[in-house]
């Protein structure tokens, strides 16, 4: 079930920096945006608003209608919205299994917590082990995140996201260190598991993986919108190239 | 078994329940100094209701449970806000207050001719269940090995539900616990609660195996010795801080090498496994790799 997203007039700020600046993006459901610009440009930021992490300045988000101004990050992640992060943020000191499963909490009876029978507990373990399996982290279902390569941790928060099943995935930078080989290994990954009947934003700087996911692209510099479209186009944009990449109009 | 070695496995099982009980919190997160303040809670509670009610044992200490469960939770609910240093303080201060309660908690009835209750500081007498009941001292050893046998369950249960994967979510990253629809207050409210009902259960046990309780008995030390045996046991599992409490009654009061030196040598262990094992002997490392090791 893939969600619609209206962002309206949003900003934020933290102390003198402006961080959004009345930014506008809608989503229809199932639509994949890519989202670049320079660091920091505000890409985080919109996430961390999104997520409820921060409160806006200005500006109302809405989920399928919904305006989720004043709600709490976990309400908000019970709505269907859930993220990775830029500089990863997986739980040390539980095993690689039990960071997949810390998406499953949310929304249990109070029984659970003290009861699983024996058949939940199997049917969640062979669902949460074919989603480890995807990312290739079965073998390492036991050990702990600190374990893990770079590629595998990033893997490992794209398998969390999706034990939530949400309707709205927020991927910021997944292929940040990978090389080429790696960063085509995830964006297949993504594009099989992670897209399909959802909506999604995806902030990343390789064009690679944004040009094979993103048929649309908005960028963002100094907090501003300044460009929203297209992806071909967009990158094509002058005013684009002349801040995301430096280069000077062609 | 002769009558010291009973007397020490009592202690060590009373005092499991207080480490226990500091454990739950560690877990979530939070250093609570004052978990003797719910073992004394438990303590009055269960004796009054006992002693001077003349309310049937098991319903005594059930009666002191809840009382403990309740305000725990209670206590909880402000401090939620607190984080580190300002929550352990705040724990500290309840156990404080707790005790300057009962130093002018007075509440005496007759019961058979004889004056029975909570005198303020001169203390708590005659909570004589087990003399009347005909408990010899080992029978209430296997009493309170069954009421930790029953914490230890529930935290099994707790362990094989969602109950100990979502205090140690919470525990480790509130943010991002908050992140995966982890509802963070409640479940700290949740453990505060726990913490305290297993802290008065221990505290019930106690006034019926000593059979007077005064409030001097429930000072500071004892609630910072609860938080250590977690801290050197280990947090990886709830045999942790058992092995606490265990290295520091069994071995260190116990034997008479040390008796002399305790405080000094359990000090210096303390500080010795922080820094060697920052989350203990049995860290969740450790138990992951136990417990790999026994499925095979
Ligand atoms: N928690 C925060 N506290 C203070 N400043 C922040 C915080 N988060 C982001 N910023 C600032 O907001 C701006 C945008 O940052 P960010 O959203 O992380 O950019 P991006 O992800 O595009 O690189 C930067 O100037 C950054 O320093
Ligand atoms: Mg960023």
């Amino acid at each position: 079930m893939a969600a619609a997203v209206e962002i309206q007039g949003l900003s934020c700020r933290f102390g003198g920096v402006k961080a959004l600046d009345a930014v506008d993006i809608r989503l229809s459901p199932g639509e994949v945006l890519g989202l670049i610009g320079p660091n920091g440009s505000g890409k985080t930021s919109l996430f961390n608003l999104l997520t409820g992490h921060h409160n806006p300045e200005a500006g109302a988000i809405l989920l399928d209608g919904l305006d989720l101004a004043g709600q709490s990050p976990s309400q908000i992640a019970r709505f269907g919205i859930a993220r990775t992060f830029q500089n990863l943020r997986l739980l040390r000191r539980l095993s690689v299994y039990e960071n997949v499963r810390a998406a499953r909490h949310a929304c249990a009876p109070l029984r659970d917590a003290f009861w699983l029978s024996p058949a939940a507990r199997r049917q969640e373990r062979d669902s949460l082990m074919n989603l480890l399996d995807i990312f290739g982290l079965s073998e390492k279902a036991q050990k702990t995140p600190a374990e893990l390569t770079l590629v595998q941790m990033r893997h490992l928060e794209i398998a969390r996201l999706l034990a939530a099943d949400p309707k709205l995935v927020l991927l910021d930078e997944p292929a940040a260190g990978m090389t080429s080989a790696e960063t085509q290994a995830i964006t297949e990954v993504i594009a099989t598991h992670v897209l399909p009947g959802r909506s999604a934003i995806v902030i990343e700087h390789k064009m690679q993986l944004v040009a094979a996911l993103c048929p649309r692209i908005a960028v963002l510099n100094a907090g501003r919108k300044i460009a929203d479209g297209p992806t071909g186009q967009v990158l094509a944009d002058s005013a684009v190239r002349q801040s995301y990449f430096g280069a000077k109009p062609c | 078994m002769d009558a010291f070695t009973i007397s020490v496995l009592s202690n060590i099982g009373l005092f499991s329940f207080l480490a226990i009980s500091a454990w739950v919190l560690l877990i979530c997160g939070e250093i609570s100094f004052g978990q003797q303040a719910y073992f004394a809670i438990g303590a009055y509670a269960g004796g009054i209701a006992t002693a001077v009610w003349q309310w049937p044992f098991a319903l005594g200490v059930g009666f002191g449970v809840v009382l403990g469960a309740v305000i725990g939770g209670l206590v909880a609910w402000p401090t939620t806000r607190l984080s580190g240093m300002h929550y352990a303080i705040a724990t500290l201060a309840f156990a404080e207050f707790v005790r300057s309660c009962l130093n002018v908690f007075s509440y005496q009835r007759e019961v058979d001719g004889y004056l029975t209750g909570p005198d303020g500081a001169n203390g708590f007498r005659d909570i004589r269940w087990a003399y009347e009941a005909g408990v010899e001292p080992l029978g209430y050893l296997g009493i309170i090995a069954a009421g930790l046998a029953a914490v230890i369950g529930l935290i099994a249960c707790m362990a094989r539900g969602r109950g100990m994967a979502q205090l140690r979510i919470v525990g480790e990253d509130p943010i991002l616990a908050g992140m995966q629809g982890l509802n963070v207050n409640r479940i700290r409210i949740a453990a505060a609660t726990l913490a305290g009902g297993i802290a008065a259960l221990g505290g019930a046990l106690y006034a019926h195996l000593a059979t007077y309780v005064e409030p001097a008995q429930f000072g500071v030390m004892i609630g910072v010795h609860s938080l250590a045996y977690g801290l050197i046991g280990g947090l990886g599992t709830v045999f942790g801080p058992i092995l606490g409490v265990l290295v520091d009654i069994g071995l260190l009061e116990s034997l008479r090498v040390f008796s002399s030196y305790r405080m000094i040598v359990f000090g210096g262990l303390v500080a010795l496994v922080l820094i060697l094992r920052p989350r203990g002997i049995l860290d969740e490392k450790t138990v992951r790799r136990i417990q790999a090791w026994l499925r095979r």
